[in-house]
């Protein structure tokens, strides 16, 4: 009987970049240029700062650059900067499914450093990427952590692993090793998503990216960890998900990639929310002023309400970690201002007495017909309630940047634009574009974060 | 009293931090940190004083030792690519790292023989583990030695708190126990406000849950590894702490938080609330040997020469619990064929200290591992578990054995708290005594009587990189990387 652990690597040892279809390059390379565009507008958020502080506090044999800093880091710190960019406008890409869900681009942080420091190309890159997505998605198809108590890092830990690993050109029982050592010690809270959500929300994928790099530089050099990690009496189905599970086959050959199935936010807040803001928005069209909206009947699928307006913080929320996970609040600030945007998050907005009494005539129910639709879609059908009794509905059942209702390049472009407008001048941010399109030619992969670096002002 | 307070970074958005004494923690958290926030070395008794200095001589004695193992040089070949600054230097090279990767590496080797001191409450584990963490940021900090005792007790406070109220029953390794105390013990050293240290103690808590396959089954290096990375995550929830960053407020008792994985807990009362501080309560290793085998080799050795070796007819041993794990005659523990598991035979160990009179490195050598002499004597002796002594167990650690020669005689000895537990303590003598049984071949006896002395004089030091300054070996430096 095969270990899961030996499933996966034996994927992460052999996938190779020319096996990979056209259309999973050309999505890698989407991803990862949304996933630098997240991190340029995560730059200035407080964590990112204060990992960047840290990870300027160290220097390495073989450094790893932070990106746009071009701090020069250990390849562990590195990651967590980058990651704690990535994630802190929670912008970056989602996965859903119905078992765990979240954003495997904060792995890319991982990948970025790894390739760095062993000088791998650009394909190394996409091909360690999509092996990153593959393990993140296949594992989150498999079990729904939250309502066991646990946070979907634990995963991402594995992502980093595998994609770490491989780029640091581990042979495959090495590669086992490092995931032994990366799952062990490395299981993480739910508490992270509840309640007051602390910066801690933005960087536990991160810190999650950086045990696993840290897992596989240990294996690299020979150390060896606990086994069968997954299946042992002390292992992850007997303390984490509480009863084994298998993974569906791993992209490649006729099976298709996950990396497909995952979609570009539209707006920088919590992934379940997505359709809602689409739908608000869209709705608003047909009102001449928010002041007119008397009740907003959300109709969702349940996980959205459970995680955006489950719990009283959502209602009432007092940092930007909770207002960007608060589906009222957000669609509060859609129907007023017609667009949720970084700023919006701010302390001004989180104590505007408007988007507050607004948020307070929001109804939200979960529904059936988007539960049956779930994962494939996430259905949001919103209705806002006049003055003069008019009831104006919007449905959304992809949002723009859903792998079913995807952005054009053009678009994935203009999303990047936005979010380095505040580090980069416009031209400095094309020709990062440019590059970045050209990914799969790039010789040292170390470039890649090079280049954000000296397209700095 | 929460207040917050929102300030402009070079964006276009805003941050917040919180500021104050309080933080709006759960009460778990709140004790912890509070508790370690008013703690000051003047409170400190100078019973736990004293501790804290025969701790810190032991525990450095075990790293020393344990130099050349594997996984001692794989840590120190990772901890050597990076440098921190402030740096802390590894342990044997003095080699300037990252205070996070020295911890890992001087926490590797001061477990790694499983020699340094140990707690045995409802759950168990080795609060010493957590000087690999203290130490290193006492070194980038240049910390004196009346920090440092308060960071090592403060350690101890909240380690051996876990292992009085968790059971270890929950299916998760108890490196959680070192992560908290690790980012405590290091947010006092950085002198972090209270507010700090409760976010040090949440991002501790949350993102490092640990299985406990590492204890099961056949064992990997990681074994000796995890209470040093519990270190390196440790130090680095308080260096974040530091920084301003801000974990969960209810990492430990809320819905999702600590406690639902773990079991709900209280704290027992800190040291110095009443009870006595628990760096005075944990036991000292005097033989190389699995802490199990510690009362038999007492007893065993209090009945070495009494009987003629070849003499012995029959050799019966009762012993609390752990005597089940010798019901199958076949296993490997009857049978050791390595090191590692010879070390772990209560039989084994007994034979040779019924041969040699002690135990000690040599006991476990490959010649020895042959030694018909004791190969016979595993053959004349049956464990048995003795209710009573489960029952008095971990409060006593009694063991009985009894041996009847061909000719008749008939000899018993008892021990109940074996050399170096808490109330049988080594003296200061045999604490040094372990010591430079340690370092010998890696320190000269220059050096060992130095930090020896420093040591001793803890309380007098301006900055502990002295003692750790004297931590060179000075012999096969130019194989590191």
């Amino acid at each position: 009987m095969t270990t899961l652990v030996e499933q996966l690597s034996s994927y992460a040892a052999s996938l190779r970049y020319e096996d990979l279809p056209s259309t999973v390059i050309s999505q890698a390379k989407r991803l990862i240029i949304d996933t630098i565009g997240c991190a340029l507008g995560g730059y200035a958020g407080e964590p990112a700062k204060i990992a960047r502080d840290i990870a300027g506090s160290v220097t390495s044999t073989r450094p790893a650059t932070v990106i746009l800093s071009g701090q020069r880091s250990s390849p562990d710190l590195a990651t967590f900067a980058n990651g704690v960019m990535i994630r802190f406008l929670d912008f970056n890409d989602g996965y859903t499914s119905t078992g765990e869900s979240g954003h495997p681009s904060d792995s890319i942080a991982a990948v970025l450093s790894t390739a760095e420091i062993m000088q791998r190309s650009g394909k190394d890159v996409i091909a360690a990427t999509v092996i990153a997505y593959e393990v993140f998605c296949r594992i989150c198809d498999e079990a729904d952590l939250k309502p066991l108590g646990f946070d979907h890092v634990t995963v991402g830990g594995m992502a980093s692993t595998a994609a770490a690993a491989r780029l640091l050109g581990l042979t495959e029982p090495t590669i086992a090793e490092a995931f032994n050592l990366g799952i062990a010690p490395n299981i993480a809270l739910y508490q992270t998503r509840i309640g007051n959500v602390s910066m801690w929300k933005g960087c536990a994928y991160a810190n999650a990216s950086r045990n696993a790099v840290f897992a596989a530089m240990l294996a690299a050099r020979g150390m060896t960890g606990p086994a069968p990690i997954f299946e042992g009496v002390g292992g992850y189905f007997k303390a984490v998900t509480r009863a084994p599970f298998r993974l569906a086959a791993l992209g490649g050959r006729e099976h298709p990639f996950k990396i497909m199935e995952c979609s570009i936010k539209r707006f920088p807040l919590g992934q379940y929310s997505q359709t809602v803001v689409e739908a608000a928005l869209e709705a608003r069209t047909r009102i001449a002023s928010a002041d007119e909206i008397t009740e907003v009947r959300i109709e969702t699928v349940s996980a959205a309400v459970r995680l955006m307006a489950g719990d009283p913080e959502k209602w009432a929320p007092s940092t930007r970690e909770t207002a960007d996970h608060s589906m009222p609040y957000t669609v509060a600030v859609a129907l007023i201002h017609g667009s949720v945007a970084e700023h919006h998050f701010g302390d001004e907005y989180l104590r505007d007495p408007k988007i507050r009494a607004l948020a307070k005539r929001i109804k939200v129910e979960a529904s059936e017909e988007a539960e049956r639709r779930m994962p494939e879609a996430m259905r949001c059908n919103l209705s806002l309630v006049t003055r003069s009794g008019a009831t104006h509905t919007a449905v959304v059942d992809y949002h723009k940047g859903h792998y079913k209702n995807p952005m054009s390049d053009a678009e994935v472009e203009a999303k990047f634009r936005g979010l380095a407008k505040n580090v980069l001048e416009p031209a400095q941010a094309d020709r990062l574009l440019e590059a970045l399109w050209k990914i799969e030619h790039v010789a040292d992969a170390g470039e890649i974060v090079r280049l954000t670096a000296a397209a700095r002002p | 009293m929460l207040e917050s307070t929102a300030f402009r970074v070079h964006g276009n958005f805003v941050a917040h931090i919180y500021f104050g004494m309080t933080a709006p923690m759960d009460q778990s958290i709140r004790k912890l940190s509070e508790y370690a926030h008013q703690l000051r070395f003047a409170d400190i008794s100078d019973e736990a004083v004293h501790e804290c200095k025969r701790r810190l001589i032991d525990t450095l004695g075990c790293a020393i030792g344990a130099f050349d193992a594997e996984p001692s040089r794989i840590a120190r070949a990772v901890a050597a690519r990076y440098s921190g600054n402030p740096p802390a230097r590894v342990f044997g090279t003095l080699r300037a790292s990252s205070p996070d990767h020295a911890a890992f590496a001087n926490g590797v080797m001061l477990r790694y023989q499983d020699y340094n001191d140990s707690y045995f409450m409802k759950s168990s584990g080795h609060p010493s583990d957590t000087l690999a963490a203290v130490l290193a940021i006492a070194d980038a900090v240049h910390a004196d030695g009346r920090a440092v005792i308060t960071a090592i007790t403060l350690a101890y406070e909240a380690f051996c708190n876990f292992s009085d109220v968790l059971e270890r029953e929950q299916g998760w390794d108890y490196v959680l126990y070192g992560v908290v105390a690790c980012a405590l013990a290091s947010a006092k050293l950085l002198d972090l406000d209270a507010a700090q240290m409760a976010h040090a103690v949440s991002l501790a808590v949350i993102p490092n849950v640990a299985l406990e396959q590492t204890r099961a089954g056949e064992l990997s290096m990681w074994k000796g590894c995890a209470a040093a990375n519990a270190a390196r995550n440790g130090v680095f929830a308080a260096l974040l702490a530091q920084q301003g960053l801000t974990g969960p407020e209810d990492a430990i008792e809320g819905r999702w938080g600590l406690q639902r994985a773990v079991g709900r807990f209280e704290w027992a009362p800190f040291g110095g609330q009443g009870g006595p501080y628990r760096v005075t309560q944990t036991h000292l290793k005097y033989f190389p040997a699995v802490v199990h085998s510690q009362s038999p080799i007492a007893a065993a050795v209090e009945l070495h020469g009494k009987i003629a070796i070849e003499d012995i007819q029959s050799i019966a041993v009762d012993s609390y619990w752990v005597a089940k794990r010798y019901a199958d005659r076949a296993s490997p523990l009857w049978h050791p064929g390595t090191r590692e598991t010879a070390d772990h035979s209560i039989p084994y160990i007994i034979a040779a200290a019924l041969i040699d009179g002690t135990i000690s490195a040599a006991s476990f050598s490959e010649a020895r591992l042959r030694d018909r002499r004791i190969t016979d004597l595993l053959g004349k002796m049956t464990i048995r578990e003795d209710a009573a002594f489960t029952e008095l167990h971990p409060a006593a650690w009694p063991c009985r054995i009894e041996i009847r020669s061909r000719s008749g005689q008939h000899v018993i000895a008892t021990s109940n708290f074996f050399k170096g537990h808490a109330r049988n303590p080594l003296t200061d003598a045999e604490v040094e005594t372990k010591f430079c049984q340690l370092t010998t071949g890696f320190l000269d006896s220059q050096q060992a009587g130095k930090i020896l002395a420093k040591a001793w004089e803890l309380e007098r030091l301006r900055d502990i990189g002295e003692v750790i300054g004297l931590l060179s070996v000075n012999r096969a430096m130019d194989r590191e990387s």
